[in-house]
């Protein structure tokens, strides 16, 4: 029986296929980011982008047309945080581009106070941690996808050890170690 | 994966390094932090130079955990307008303004922002990826090769870099052309390209293609929108060198190919390539093929054309390509032969049976337009004609509308909502109950099969107690959820259950007004979605009250209540009723919610449909459409496949329909079903409603393959899922009996209507009057099979019932019909003047087209050229005005016609329009007696212009057809001596 085109791909990037990645961002880029950018062109929206939801409904609306099936969650989801990741920060540079010149922003700790700065140290903070994601993964791969389901996913520490095939108290530790690196090396850049 | 180059420090720290340190700070992490720095401390020296790192990170450790650092992404705000990038720096480049944009990524115009060179490009930027570290060293490596590539028909890569650290640019040829095959069909000042100079041209592609073969570069992504011709006629390749590179025989993916990562345009790809196998030079031919195929046939060589993907891939897998000549739409004859065989063998799904390079391919085309043999040999075996297959397997979409309408809003809109109203914490609660809810679906955890996502929401429901018993208002809230996203999903009954709880719940005690109002809502969009239209309006009065009365905070609830109300108005067949609701929500959401708002573009649709129904002829509407269509595309970031967007879509291709533009309008239509086909799934009820809505504009129109593939479909797809005595069932079994009715199938025909007739007998709706007019329907199929006594009973019985069409000429030319059949042509001639006096002094053209196709076959039965003449002359006019494709009835007319030219003794003018009609049957159906009819006539004409043998293979091919009719008329064809 010929298996559905996305859980197909699936498949072969879980089996290390390059081409087979690329296929599954090229399938799913279009419509995460068209549902990014509706999210986001709402008035009233609310002060963080839910993409664990905007990821959860491309996963139903792939499911509903019959091309990937309900026992693929995890794994879509977790090839999904890295196209939302591509998403977001692509979402950025077209705003980032506005404001060049205009001098870094150091950004600081606390992200409650980020919010209420307004987008600009917003768009900053994702930018930072989109390249400390690129120096975090050549020191260990594994923290470096943990972080992007996290953070770009909105994924739950259960549904990334699920999809790691790792333990959630692992998944938890490596959350903290990462974010101590990062923190270090966000806060160091101006 | 490619190696990435690792740095010298990263973080502070040395990768090499790193090993060590996370072990040391898993250690420091299990300790309290007040332990900590004592523990740091006492480190020994071989630890010495992490200590600071240590220290300053764990420093950190209490601030990252109490802050929920990068727990969340932070939100950013859109600027829409892609224009906002124009005028930016790219590497040495200057963004002029966007060309296009798609899954790889986007293009520009662009120029040297330093004004150098005058020449602009088109700037590649692709997507951002992951991985791109050590990308300069890869692409310098690339660019020298692909920049080699010259040659005057492939687009030059003139550069390639990276601009500010991370931004991967090609900087391309700007080309001004268009696409191959619509410049074949349509060149400038210039009538459509015959097959000679399409080749000719296409050779300009080929030779180009074999250029960069001999540069170990493979294009890998060939297909017409690739080929740009500009306005001198000079063929462009697009794309090309974005290809991989060749090492030996087998494809290594280029790093240029992983950035811009193109999706796989199916319906050009090679099998090996869709089976996911080594590209190769091969594959190139076979996509050159199609290309080549489709510009000399007018189609492709396996169609889509409804099929699932998985349908289409079996199909180019395992079934040979139907001959060229056999399918061409016209130049048939040229295509026989040479041509039929060269792309035969560039379309073999075995690459090594086919062209192994571009140029041999290039070569026998040459050899055929000169004249000389080509290399290629024809297979052994014949191939039959490619016939459209018939979808099996599995119309509560009301008007289509509704149902779109909920899907459209239902997912999206829910969980907007619940971040809009949830403060974080609690918005990470319901995140985190959702995300249970999937985790209970693990078909690892479960024994069995997976759960389906409507089973997982109905069984998240019932957890919903459990795990919020204190709660009551959030409790209402995910009710709600849940529900809404059920109606999502289309699963009806269990979104009904889920939101009447909600209802029962939040009323009960601590329930939110608020809450409760929103579930009353959405269950009236459920009823609504079920066309339950007693619950709706037991429901709606209330509930546009309450509604109203808290519009001032809650405007959408309004809006959606409002839209409600209309749709019962519609399904109820009060469309008066139906428009002021629609207008009020779409004025209300226009001006509280802002035009792109969900609620607002659903209530913009809904008020064009409202209006649609209720107004006679649409026409004026058309306007007000393409308003509602760019609003709606405006909201979805130009995205023809979003739901609102199929929505506006599907009412605007009715509207099409009306306003004169037969062909634009199902062309249109064409492409809704393919998205819908996309979006729900391709036996979708919504889908089944939008081929139907065009159903009938279809059959005048005379693709009547089509109609039948597309009839059979409908029926496929509704059988299963509505209730067969519901108005949808029955307009969709009453086309597909029309549809075999105007394919001269009549047995079939008839044997769908006698069930329906017995259907209406049964349902005592208003259906006395309906049985009559099937009656009266059926005594039409019985007169062409010749079962005349059951006609005319059947006939008068009808007549005495009633019929409610409210065509005053229908009935007599169902009488001159039966005439004509049983061979009393006097007596179709009085009932055809009966008919067009009824008919009035200004009968519609449709209606004076049925009377005067009747009158021509009548009179030419009486060898009356004379009187024949005018008629179906105005008949052929009006079925070429209307952009008629050939079909059936076409043909008979046609026969009708040549019949007059042998009357008058002029033989070979008859010829042409017989071997029209003849070659029309003979693709379509062979086999059927209309087609024996045809033959015979021609044989006749052939006879008379001195070609008796072929004549005679002609009259041979109908005999055996013709004795076995039952029409005593066609019978006594065979008898009848050489003079009419």
């Amino acid at each position: 029986m010929v298996p559905a085109p996305l859980t197909d791909l699936i498949r072969r990037a879980q089996d290390g296929d390059a081409q087979a990645l690329r296929g599954l961002f090229d399938a799913t880029y279009d419509d995460l980011c068209r549902a990014a950018r509706i999210r986001l062109n709402r008035v009233g929206r609310g002060p963080f982008l839910d993409t664990a939801a905007l990821v959860h409904e491309s996963f139903l609306r792939f499911v509903n047309s019959g091309q990937v099936g309900f026992e693929d969650r995890q794994h879509f989801m977790k090839y999904a945080s890295r196209v939302m990741r591509s998403v977001i920060v692509d979402l950025v540079r077209n705003n980032l581009a506005e404001r060049r010149g205009a001098g870094a922003v150091h950004v600081p700790f606390d992200t409650g106070l980020n919010e209420s700065l307004g987008d600009d140290a917003g768009g900053q903070e994702i930018m930072r941690v989109h390249e400390g994601l690129e120096e975090l993964g050549a020191l260990n791969p594994r923290m470096a996808q943990i972080v992007e389901m996290r953070y770009f996913g909105g994924m739950t520490e259960r549904e990334i050890a699920d999809a790691l095939d790792i333990g959630e108290r692992t998944v938890r530790r490596e959350w903290e170690k990462a974010r101590l690196l990062l923190a270090n090396a966000l806060s160091e850049k101006t | 994966m490619h190696s990435v180059k690792k740095p010298d420090v990263l973080f502070g720290v040395d990768p090499g390094d790193w090993p060590g340190l996370d072990r040391l700070l898993d250690a420091a992490l299990d300790l309290p932090p007040e332990q900590r720095e004592a523990w740091l401390a006492s480190l020994g020296p071989e630890h010495a130079k992490l200590v600071p790192a240590l220290r300053d990170m764990l420093s950190r450790a209490p601030q990252v955990q109490a802050n929920s650092f990068l727990a969340t992404l932070p939100s950013i705000e859109l600027h829409t307008s892609p224009a906002s990038r124009a005028g930016e720096l790219v590497g040495p480049w200057r963004l002029v303004r966007e060309l296009g944009s798609g899954g790889m990524g986007s293009v520009w115009y662009a120029e040297r922002a330093d004004g150098l060179l005058q020449r602009p490009v088109a700037l590649k930027l692709p997507h951002t990826i992951a991985n791109w570290r050590g990308l300069a060293e890869r692409m310098a490596r690339e660019r020298n090769i692909l920049a080699a590539l010259t040659h005057p028909h492939i687009a030059r890569l003139y550069d390639a870099g990276i601009a500010n650290g991370n931004v991967p640019w090609l900087a391309i040829e700007y080309i001004e052309g268009r696409p191959i095959d619509e410049y074949c069909d349509s060149p400038p000042g210039r009538a459509a390209l015959p097959v000679r100079d399409r080749i000719r041209l296409f050779l300009q592609v080929a030779q180009a293609v074999a250029y960069a073969h001999g540069k170990l570069v493979v294009h890998r992504d060939l297909k017409p929108a690739n080929v740009l011709v500009t306005h001198e006629g000079e063929a462009r390749l697009l794309d090309f060198g974005i290809g991989a590179l060749l090492e030996g025989e087998v494809a290594h993916e280029s790093p240029l190919t992983e950035i811009t990562g193109r999706a796989l345009t199916l319906e050009y790809a090679a099998p090996e390539q869709i089976a996911g196998g080594d590209y190769t030079v091969m594959s190139d031919v076979y996509s050159l093929g199609v290309i080549l195929y489709e510009l000399l046939t007018g189609r492709r060589p396996h169609l889509r054309d409804g099929a699932t993907r998985q349908g289409f891939e079996r199909a180019v897998l395992s079934a040979p390509p139907p001959l060229a000549s056999e399918v061409a739409a016209r130049n048939a004859p040229a295509l026989r032969g040479d041509l039929d065989v060269i792309l035969n063998k560039a379309l073999k799904i075995n690459p090594a049976e086919r062209y192994q390079t571009a140029n041999a391919l290039a070569e026998d085309l040459a050899r055929h337009l000169d004249g000389r043999p080509v290399l290629a040999q024809p297979d052994s075996t014949r191939y039959r004609l490619g016939k459209f297959i018939g979808r099996h397997k599995l119309g509560v979409a009301a008007t289509g509308i509704v149902a779109l309408a909920i899907v459209a809003g239902a997912i999206v809109a829910v969980w907007q909502a619940r971040v809009a109203i949830a403060e974080r914490d609690r918005a990470e609660e319901v995140k985190r109950f959702i995300a249970d809810v999937f985790e209970e679906a693990d078909p690892y955890r479960q024994s069995g099969k997976p759960l389906s996502a409507a089973e997982l929401l109905r069984n998240a429901e019932k957890g919903i107690d459990a795990r919020f018993a204190g709660r009551p208002a959030l409790r209402t809230e995910l009710r709600t959820v849940v529900a809404a996203s059920l109606l999502g999903l289309a699963d009806l009954p269990a979104a009904e259950a889920a939101a009447l709880r909600a209802i029962e719940e939040s009323r009960g005690a601590g329930g939110d007004a608020v809450a409760t109002l929103r579930a009353r809502v959405l269950l009236a969009e459920i009823y609504a979605a079920e066309r339950n239209n007693d619950k709706l309006r037991t429901v709606i009065e209330p509930l546009l009250a309450d509604a109203r009365a808290a519009a001032g905070e809650h405007p959408e609830l309004l809006v959606r209540a409002l839209r409600a109300r209309s749709d019962l108005a519609i399904e109820e067949d009060r469309f008066d009723e139906s428009v002021p609701p629609a207008r009020e929500a779409w004025e209300l959401a226009r001006e509280r919610l802002g035009k792109y708002d969900p609620a607002a573009l659903a209530a913009s649709a809904a008020y064009l449909e409202a209006r649609y129904f209720s107004m006679k002829s649409s026409a004026p509407l058309l306007p007000d459409a393409n308003n509602a269509l760019k609003l709606a595309l405006e909201a979805s970031n130009g995205n023809e496949d979003s739901p609102r967007v199929l929505q506006v879509r599907d009412i605007r291709v009715r509207i099409l329909g009306e306003s004169g533009d037969l062909r634009k309008a199902l062309a249109e239509s064409d492409r809704l079903i393919e998205a819908l086909a996309r979006a729900f799934g391709p036996d979708s009820p919504a889908v089944a409603q939008a081929i139907l809505n065009t159903g009938f504009e279809r059959l005048r129109l005379g693709d009547i393959p089509k109609c039948l593939d597309y009839s059979q479909r409908v029926l496929d797809i509704l059988g299963p899922r509505i209730d067969h005595d519901s108005g949808e069932y029955f307009n969709a079994v009453g086309w597909r009996w029309r549809t075999l009715a105007a394919a001269n199938r009549f047995p079939e025909a008839l044997e769908i209507l006698t069930q329906v007739e017995e259907d209406t007998r049964r349902l005592s709706r208003e259906a006395i009057r309906g049985v009559g007019e099937i009656m009266v329907l059926r005594s039409a199929l019985l007169a062409h099979l010749g079962r005349f006594k059951e006609a005319h009973d059947a006939y008068d019985a009808g007549t005495r019932l009633g019929v409610g069409i409210n065509a005053p000429d229908w009935i007599h030319r169902v009488r001159a019909l039966i005439a004509r059949r049983e061979g009393d042509y006097p007596a179709a001639i009085e009932s055809l003047k009966v008919a067009a006096e009824k008919a009035g002094p200004e009968p519609d053209e449709r209606t004076r087209y049925s009377i005067g196709f009747e009158f021509a076959q009548s009179y030419v039965e009486l060898a009356d050229a004379a009187a024949a003449d005018p008629y179906s002359q105005a008949a052929e006019k009006y079925l070429r005005e209307l952009g008629a494709v050939m079909h059936p009835q076409y043909t008979e007319l046609l026969v009708a016609q040549a019949r007059t030219h042998l009357l008058r003794r002029a033989p070979r003018e008859a010829l042409p329009l017989l071997e029209r009609a003849d070659a029309y049957w003979r693709g379509f159906d062979p086999d059927n007696r209309s087609a024996a009819v045809t033959a015979y006539w021609l044989g006749r004409a052939q006879m008379e212009s001195g070609d008796p043998a072929s004549a005679r293979r002609n009259f041979a091919r109908a005999a055996p057809i013709l004795a076995a009719s039952p029409l005593p008329v066609e019978r006594a064809l065979l008898r009848a001596p050489s003079t009419n």
